[in-house]
């Protein structure tokens, strides 16, 4: 149980204290154990159909969850359906207002997308979670963003982190054993690479959500480690991008850039090829999020990768390592089958479930225990269970026009057609026009 | 005979029965609207009333979500007049409009002559000139986003020649001659089949005539067989001209409007508004004045090239 005091203490989009991150981990653990126990909670058996509608990334996580819930409820129907992000941002919200939606539906932390829970909840679309035992989990440093007044509209159950992948296996060949730790030793490191003929970091920026990712590694850093108060003070209006660790965090994103380390042509290279970049050794490291490594391991065909923490500044005690919450599942108000659906999202909180989620997404849940910590995440989470991590920073956008904004500025930075300060001033009027 | 007589004399001084209302209906031709009446019914329902609910959502503050929706009078005209965003979009629509207009009908006319001429393989190249016509568009965007890509079809072929590979979608310039290319590769076969059915409607006799006359192959091609494709030029622009303007599957698919806003349409721009923003009833107002663009634009073109075919016929 998160102590009341962690909750006060803790702004959710302040640096996340290891406190914070502990103490969900121990409440997550305690309620999982519980829950995992109490097996006679799912004799009820359901009837009727339930409609779940996920993104296409964690259709085989859900699937799994939706072949064992079925056998516990034979009498109940239940279709899942999945899309990619893009198609759930563009139909759910029109499936929402028209009373169409599906039961159990993809949700997203904070206000920066248009399926963000301070989006939808607030016009009364998603049902009120609080109630569930899944609610005393909620980790307090993203309790904001994961919250709308005080009450829980979803099940949030993994956490998310960014940070260069790398190929242990390129890495090796090139005779690079040590994990850069400063800024100075990262460009080292890319440097020996492409000196060995490697592309030292794959990039697709025609994806767009691609173009965020090293940003947000370098802001995590350059943002937060000097000042954990600034999206609140953005708020207030006493702090603007431009001006900000942001200048640097870009600026750093172009240095990589104008050094050579990414493969030609970022504009034009998609994500996908990005990734199979990394997994046929023709690049070194790609920086993603933990939720694209399940796809890089198909694609190489072994899981010989490292996520390590982007070092933002030659001062290694100020790196930080921006963690999030990823999408997870409300229960729409309109559902004809609520109780079924509560009772879906009830039976995925159990121990067993949620380690079937971690193995299947190849990404951590909440309460994982280090040893059971995939060895990829290892290092990354060392920084996160220490309380260097920093939230994504779009948690805290009021408006995803500020995201948009980023994404066009970065490929107009990669394609020369705009300078840093340009890029800045238009997310501070995007930020201004909420 | 007298039996006949005497029937008709009885009917024509009774007094006519009254019809009812059905058999009135039918022969007034009312059974037309009954046959009609069910598309009527779906295209009310489907096309009209979503067009009429758009247009008035564009004066609300509607956000897709927001249950109590309110008039905002002009404000969403209002700031899109501010926003440097849709003047781009619509000096990209209009490139991209202009472009397959040109390259269509050109290439089109071109594709038809070859193809109308009596060559063995004419049947075959019509069929290869036709053929990405019935192709869905997103696999045909798709195939070329394989062949624009670093390694691609494309760039292994410059490489052959010792040359360096393009950024073909990475590249703002690049990306929108890129997404012409597709477009256009993909529906000027249309244009070919319309001017091939004009070309092959020309009387022989015109032509021979005019061979008599004395006029060159040139003089022939200019003065008979242009202007007897006048109406064949009209439905080639006017098509290429609203499919250019509301262009989007290929750029979604191809560039999503990228790099930065370099390829970004007025579609593309009303689908990123409506459904990544929220903002449904400023995507609204765009798309009011989008439609009014289109109306602006192809109905004086239309009236023209009418009249040139009043003036040829």
């Amino acid at each position: 149980m998160t102590s009341s005091k962690e909750n006060q203490s803790t702004p959710a989009t302040a640096q996340i204290s290891r406190r914070a991150v502990v103490g969900a981990a121990a409440a997550f653990g305690l309620t999982g154990g519980l829950l995992g126990r109490a097996g006679n909670a799912y004799a009820q058996s359901f009837k009727g159909e339930l409609k779940i509608l996920c993104d296409a990334a964690k259709r085989s996580a859900l699937q799994s969850a939706v072949d064992k819930f079925g056998k516990l409820n034979p009498d109940l129907t239940i279709r899942l359906n999945a899309a990619s992000v893009d198609q759930l941002m563009a139909t759910v919200r029109m499936q929402l207002s028209s009373g169409t939606a599906p039961d159990v539906l993809p949700v997203w932390p904070g206000s920066g997308v248009p399926l963000s829970v301070h989006q939808i909840a607030p016009g009364g679309f998603l049902a009120n979670l609080s109630d569930q035992p899944f609610a005393a989990n909620t980790p307090a440093f993203a309790r904001d963003v994961i919250e709308v007044g005080g009450k829980l509209y979803w099940f949030a159950n993994q956490p998310s982190v960014i940070g260069p992948i790398a190929n242990m296996r390129v890495m090796k060949k090139v005779g690079i054993t040590q994990q850069p730790r400063t800024w100075t030793e990262f460009l080292a490191t890319c440097q020996k690479l492409k000196d060995a003929g490697v592309v030292p970091l794959a990039l697709g920026t025609s994806t767009q959500w691609i173009t965020q990712l090293i940003t947000y590694a370098l802001v995590a850093t350059t943002v937060y480690a000097d000042n954990s108060q600034f999206p609140e003070q953005m708020k207030a209006g006493k702090a603007t991008f431009t001006g900000s660790g942001w200048e640097e965090a870009l600026t750093k994103y172009m240095e990589l850039n104008q050094r050579g380390f990414f493969n030609p042509n970022p504009n034009g290279t998609s994500f996908e090829e990005s990734q199979k970049m990394v997994a046929s050794e023709k690049a070194a490291m790609v920086v993603h999020t933990a939720g694209t490594v399940a796809g890089l391991i198909a694609a190489a065909g072994h899981s010989d990768f490292v996520m390590w923490p982007l070092p933002g500044r030659d001062n290694a005690a100020q790196t930080r390592v921006p963690v999030g919450i990823t999408n997870g599942y409300g229960v729409a108000e309109s559902s004809k089958n609520k109780d079924a659906a509560k009772a879906f999202l009830r039976f995925n909180n159990q121990t067993e479930i949620q380690e079937d989620w971690a193995r299947i997404t190849r990404v951590p849940v909440f309460g994982m225990p280090p040893e059971k910590t995939d060895p990829i995440y290892v290092e990354v989470m060392r920084y996160v269970n220490e309380g260097k991590g920093a939230l994504y920073m779009d948690n805290k956008w009021p408006n995803p026009r500020v995201q948009e904004a980023h994404f066009v500025g970065i490929t107009d930075l990669l394609a020369g057609k705009a300078k840093v300060t340009d890029v800045l001033g238009r997310m501070d009027i995007a930020y201004k026009a909420a | 005979m007298t039996q006949g007589s005497a029937r008709v004399v009885a009917a024509d001084t009774a007094t006519p029965a009254p019809r009812s209302v059905w058999r009135r209906a039918w022969s007034s031709g009312g059974i037309g609207y009954g046959f009609v009446l069910p598309a009527m019914v779906i295209y009310l329902a489907v096309i009209l009333f979503p067009v009429l609910q758009g247009f008035r959502f564009a004066f609300t503050d509607w956000n897709g979500l927001n249950r109590q929706i309110n008039y905002v009078g002009l404000a969403n005209f209002s700031r899109m007049f501010g926003d440097m965003q849709v003047r781009s979009a619509v000096g990209t629509t209009l490139i991209i409009a202009g472009a397959l207009v040109v390259i269509k009908v050109t290439l089109g006319l071109l594709l038809a002559l070859i193809v109308d001429r009596n060559l063995k393989s004419k049947h075959y190249l019509r069929l290869v000139f036709f053929m990405p016509v019935v192709l869905t568009p997103i696999i045909v965007s798709y195939m070329w986003k394989y062949m624009f890509s670093n390694d691609g079809t494309l760039n292994t072929l410059l490489n052959l020649f010792g040359i360096e590979g393009l950024r073909w979608l990475g590249d703002p310039t690049l990306a929108l001659v890129s997404v012409i290319i597709v477009t256009s590769w993909q529906s000027v076969g249309l244009s070919m089949v319309i001017y091939l059915a004009g070309l092959q409607a020309i009387p022989p006799e015109l032509h021979e005539a005019a061979t008599i006359d004395g006029a060159s192959t040139l003089q022939r091609s200019w003065y008979v067989t242009l202007p007897m494709l006048a109406p064949a030029t009209t439905v080639c622009v006017v098509i290429a001209m609203i499919q250019g303007l509301r262009f989007f599957d290929q750029i979604f698919a191809l560039t999503r409007g990228g790099p930065g806003y370099a390829t970004e349409t007025l579609s593309t721009m009303i689908y990123r508004i409506s459904f990544q923003f929220g903002e449904f009833s400023y995507g609204a107002a765009v798309a009011v004045v989008f439609s009014l663009i289109v109306a602006v634009i192809v109905l004086p073109v239309m009236y023209f090239l009418r009249k040139q075919e009043v003036a040829v016929g």
